[in-house]
């Protein structure tokens, strides 16, 4: 039996409401959007209705805390797929802006949470091109320049090797947590699979996408798909991940697309290949002098 | 008889040398002058353009804005623009003040994405400062608050036009991504590039809302003396304290003022040469015509000239032919200038797919400056001054006989 | 009154050092009407010019009525010229588009005379030497003979003390010759001014009074008549 937790009146932010809004301040700016508080919602008024429907929240209430997980648990186990000792791959990526179409393959490697090491071997004007994370921070070495560049400030904004991605996109998704409310909606299917259907809003200002809708595999714990949006209510991105390999317990991304909403004919798709997962790593790797070797 | 009237004769005894001396160095002058009219042109020009749509006369900034050329950071704005408004209320020479926002952000058809400057006006206060709302050549002004301006070469490289959405995507203060939705309200032609194709206006409250912010960029200054902006600048920073800066449209600009400054002397350099070519060959034919006339020379010396009046003759020979061919190198130049300041060149062919960085575009007209054309008037008579004089010390240092034996 | 001691002039001929003049010494007084006369190459030219101070000598020096001329500076020559000396020369040395009558004036212009008194002066010298009906004529316009006489006139217009000619009938035919070599008499007796030529024209040493002549450089005989 499926339960259905009733969903409490919610809105997406919509660009008509917040012109009505405008006007009602006569014209001026409005500070913020409104940050909804997840779990609980009040219910308003006196009469009966409200009553019934007060008192009747209380027991799906927990029967939602005893049967299925909050939004945020949702995550963390989503999080855990993808957090293995180390990961090697080679990646093959295909941009495609407005129908122009460019590939670019790479290398990568993976640890823990902390680090990452991704070195570009085509096409050859991309060759050698490199990139090191270590926790927040984030270094690019080009080859042609043989000197590498801390990506810090209006840098992070800037598109990932041409790509739809920026560098803070791709940095935020390991925080969705302590950026979000992560709020657990319904079951939902996405080909022909059960779904979690989470809705994320912000819940501070310094965010991407102001608010996003995930559909996580039951099973595989897979986000197979997600929606970001704009803070006026506009989709703009559509990521999937169409493909994952089984590792003992863990399930790991291997096909991911990403599509522009906006832009005819654009998007971005990312392959990855010849996974290893929890081999050995030598250190060295997630180091700036590994990033800078000749 | 004196020297001098020795010396008009003698001009005018050796007609063919007198012209083509005259005409070298008018055609040098002429084309300095016409040089220098064109790029007064331009340069008012382009700071017409600048005043009257990019940045006016002033602009204030919070302190710490302006510290990197195309950044446009949300991150240090004016807060509260009413105490700054408040406190350069009082200065009379000040005839119009806007606010604006200037952001980074993506002009989006559906197809195309280009990145262009975002603009939020403030419209009734912005017809005081800028002349925007003239140059409107399709639909209207902004009107509804959804409505956003672009210039009619930005519309045709989108497929844009009156009535066409269009989606502007760009990022808040804070980094999160917007995008939202304008109806193109009307197309602009103001001859500045920045305008007509990197750029697009919307109401200055959309813009915040956009962008997550209360405050503005900058406020945008126009003054009803425009020579004296160095003055105000220091005033209007005297009256608003240290948290913010004031620069005039000329700093901002600098690097195109400089770029003008250095073609400057780059097209005097140039003119330079050309006059040097033409002194040379000036030379070679007044070398010759100063060894004709040694023999001439030494029955002076005989007849007891001293190599001063010598001297004194070839001085004011070259200074008559001077002041001829600078006469006529003026008059070329001035007639030249005049058709450039009253029929102007039109360049619009020429300039449409250029990149500019001369914020200047279609027709260039020119702008005499006579102070230059004196200079250039008295360049010209010293040059042919010395051409003539060179030649003639050599001659004056021979004895009079071998001067009369000189063939 | 002029006298040369030990004069010597060489010029530089290519290569080799050509001794013009080789010691001249003599005496000339004023008034004289003499010609320095000898074959070609013998230096009666190279003579009148040292005289003129128109040329530096190699060695020794020219006195002019005791004033040496080897210590004057190159600005006192000119003055010298300009006060005491007329030229008159074998090619005229005119200038063409200016009339005879500028060309007469053209030394009146060093000095500081009122325009008036210098019209007067160039009118009456140009009288004297008989071209009254020419003023206004360019020079380039004129015969040989005419033109010479505007030359003695230019000569002449600053009344200097001693005239040298160097050449003067060499470009004339006889009849002009002998004209402008009465002329030139004439204007001796008349205003006592010394005339010295340098000539080997025998007709000059006809009229001439006394005769220098000049062999390699050195004086071979000095005869007055």
């Amino acid at each position: 039996m499926k339960i259905q937790i009733p969903n409490p009146k919610h809105q997406v932010p919509n660009p008509k409401h917040q012109e009505t809004r405008d006007k009602e301040n006569g014209g001026t700016m409005i500070e913020h959007q409104v940050i909804r508080v997840p779990g609980y919602q009040r219910i308003r008024g006196k009469g009966l209705k409200s009553r019934i429907i007060r008192l009747s929240i209380v027991p799906y209430a927990l029967c939602s805390m005893l049967f299925a997980q909050s939004g945020e648990e949702i995550i963390a186990q989503v999080d855990r797929n993808t957090v293995v000792s180390t990961v090697s791959y080679r990646a093959k990526m295909l941009i495609s802006l407005g129908g122009k179409i460019r590939e670019k393959e790479f290398i990568g490697y993976t640890r823990g949470k902390e680090y990452s090491y991704v070195e570009f071997v085509s096409p050859a004007r991309d060759k050698g091109t490199r990139f090191l994370k270590i926790g927040d921070e984030m270094w690019m070495y080009i080859h042609a320049v043989e000197r590498s560049t801390k990506i810090a400030g209006h840098m992070l904004r800037q598109s990932m090797m041409g790509s739809d991605f920026s560098y803070d996109d791709v940095a935020e998704n390991e925080k969705l947590r302590d950026l979000y409310e992560i709020e657990f909606i319904g079951i939902d299917t996405i080909d022909d699979k059960a779904c979690y259907k989470l809705e994320l809003t912000a819940k501070v200002p310094e965010v991407n996408y102001f608010f996003k809708k995930m559909w996580v595999d039951k099973k595989t714990y897979i986000p197979v798909r997600s929606e970001l949006y704009a803070k006026s209510g506009k989709l703009m991105k559509e990521v999937s991940i169409t493909e994952y390999k089984k590792v003992e317990t863990k399930n790991y991304p291997t096909k991911l697309i990403v599509v522009n909403k906006l832009r005819k004919d654009t998007f971005t798709e990312l392959i990855l290949e010849d996974i290893e997962l929890d081999s050995k790593i030598p250190a060295k790797i997630f180091t700036k002098a590994y990033l800078e070797r000749k | 008889m004196k020297i001098f009237n020795l010396a008009w004769r003698n001009v005018f005894r050796h007609r063919r040398r007198t012209i083509i001396t005259a005409a070298a160095i008018s055609v040098g002058l002429a084309v300095m002058i016409y040089m220098d009219t064109m790029m007064n042109g331009l340069d008012s020009l382009a700071a017409g353009n600048i005043i009257d749509f990019e940045t006016s006369h002033l602009e204030i900034f919070a302190k710490g804005y302006y510290r990197e050329e195309g950044l446009f950071p949300l991150d240090t704005i004016i807060e509260n623009p009413e105490f700054i408004l408040q406190r350069i209320g009082k200065i009379k020479t000040i005839k119009g003040v806007t606010p604006r926002i200037k952001f980074q952000c993506r002009i989006n058809n559906g197809i195309d994405e280009l990145p262009v400057l975002g603009i939020g006006i403030d419209i009734e206060k912005e017809s005081k400062v800028f002349e925007t709302a003239n140059t409107v050549v399709r639909g209207g002004y902004l009107k509804n608050q959804d409505d956003i301006l672009i210039g009619k070469d930005l519309a045709k490289d989108m497929d844009l036009d009156v009535g066409s959405f269009l989606t502007i995507i760009t990022r808040d203060q804070y980094g999160t991504y917007e995008a939202y939705d304008f109806t193109v309200s009307g197309l602009i032609n103001t001859g500045h590039p920045l305008l007509d194709r990197n750029a697009a206006l919307m109401h200055i409250n959309i813009a915040q809302r956009l962008l997550s912010m209360h405050g503005i960029t900058e406020l945008c200054i126009k003054t009803r003396d425009d020579n004296k902006l160095m003055q105000l600048k220091q005033e209007i920073a005297s009256e608003i304290g240290k948290n913010f800066e004031v620069y005039t449209y000329k700093e901002l600009n600098a690097g195109i003022f400089e770029i003008s400054g250095m073609k400057r002397s780059g097209q005097f350099m140039l003119a330079l040469v050309v006059v040097i070519i033409a002194a040379v060959g000036i030379i070679n034919t007044m070398l010759m015509a100063v060894m004709e006339r040694i023999p001439e020379i030494g029955m002076l010396k005989a007849m007891g000239f001293g190599n001063y009046n010598i001297v004194k003759m070839f001085i004011y020979e070259g200074g008559i032919i001077g002041i001829f061919g600078s006469l006529f190198g003026c008059f070329l130049g001035l007639l030249a200038s005049f058709h450039l300041v009253y029929f102007g060149l039109d360049l619009s062919h020429m300039l449409k797919d250029l990149d500019m960085i001369y914020p200047v575009k279609f027709i260039i007209t020119g702008e005499i400056n006579y102070m230059i054309v004196l200079g250039v008037f008295i360049f010209g008579v010293v040059v042919s001054v010395i051409v003539t004089l060179w030649p003639v010390r050599k001659a004056t240092k021979l004895e009079p006989v071998e001067a009369l034996r000189h063939v | 009154m002029v006298e040369v001691r030990d004069l010597h002039k060489s010029y530089k001929v290519g290569k080799i050092l050509f001794p013009a003049l080789r010691g001249i010494n003599l005496k000339i007084e004023d008034g004289e009407f003499t010609a320095i006369a000898g074959p070609s190459g013998s230096g009666k030219t190279t003579l009148l010019n040292a005289i003129g101070c128109l040329d530096i000598p190699t060695k020794g020096d020219v006195l002019i009525d005791g004033t040496s001329i080897a210590t004057l500076s190159t600005k006192e020559k000119a003055e010298f010229r300009k006060n005491e000396l007329g030229f008159v020369f074998q090619t005229f040395n005119l200038i063409p588009v200016l009339t005879a009558y500028e060309n007469v004036e053209m030394p009146l212009i060093l000095v500081n005379m009122p325009a008036a008194e210098k019209k007067e002066r160039v009118i009456s010298i140009l009288e004297e030497v008989g071209l009254s009906e020419f003023i206004d004529r360019k020079s380039n316009e004129m015969s040989g003979g005419q033109q010479q006489r505007v030359a003695i006139a230019r000569a002449l217009v600053k009344k200097p003390s001693m005239v040298l000619a160097d050449e003067p009938t060499a470009n004339l035919d006889s009849t002009n010759a002998k004209e402008i070599l009465s002329l030139m008499k004439e204007l001796n007796k008349k205003k006592k001014t010394t005339f010295i030529f340098s000539t080997h024209d025998q007709l000059v040493m006809e009229f001439a009074e006394r005769i220098i002549y000049l062999r390699d450089g050195k004086i071979a005989s000095d005869k007055k008549k």
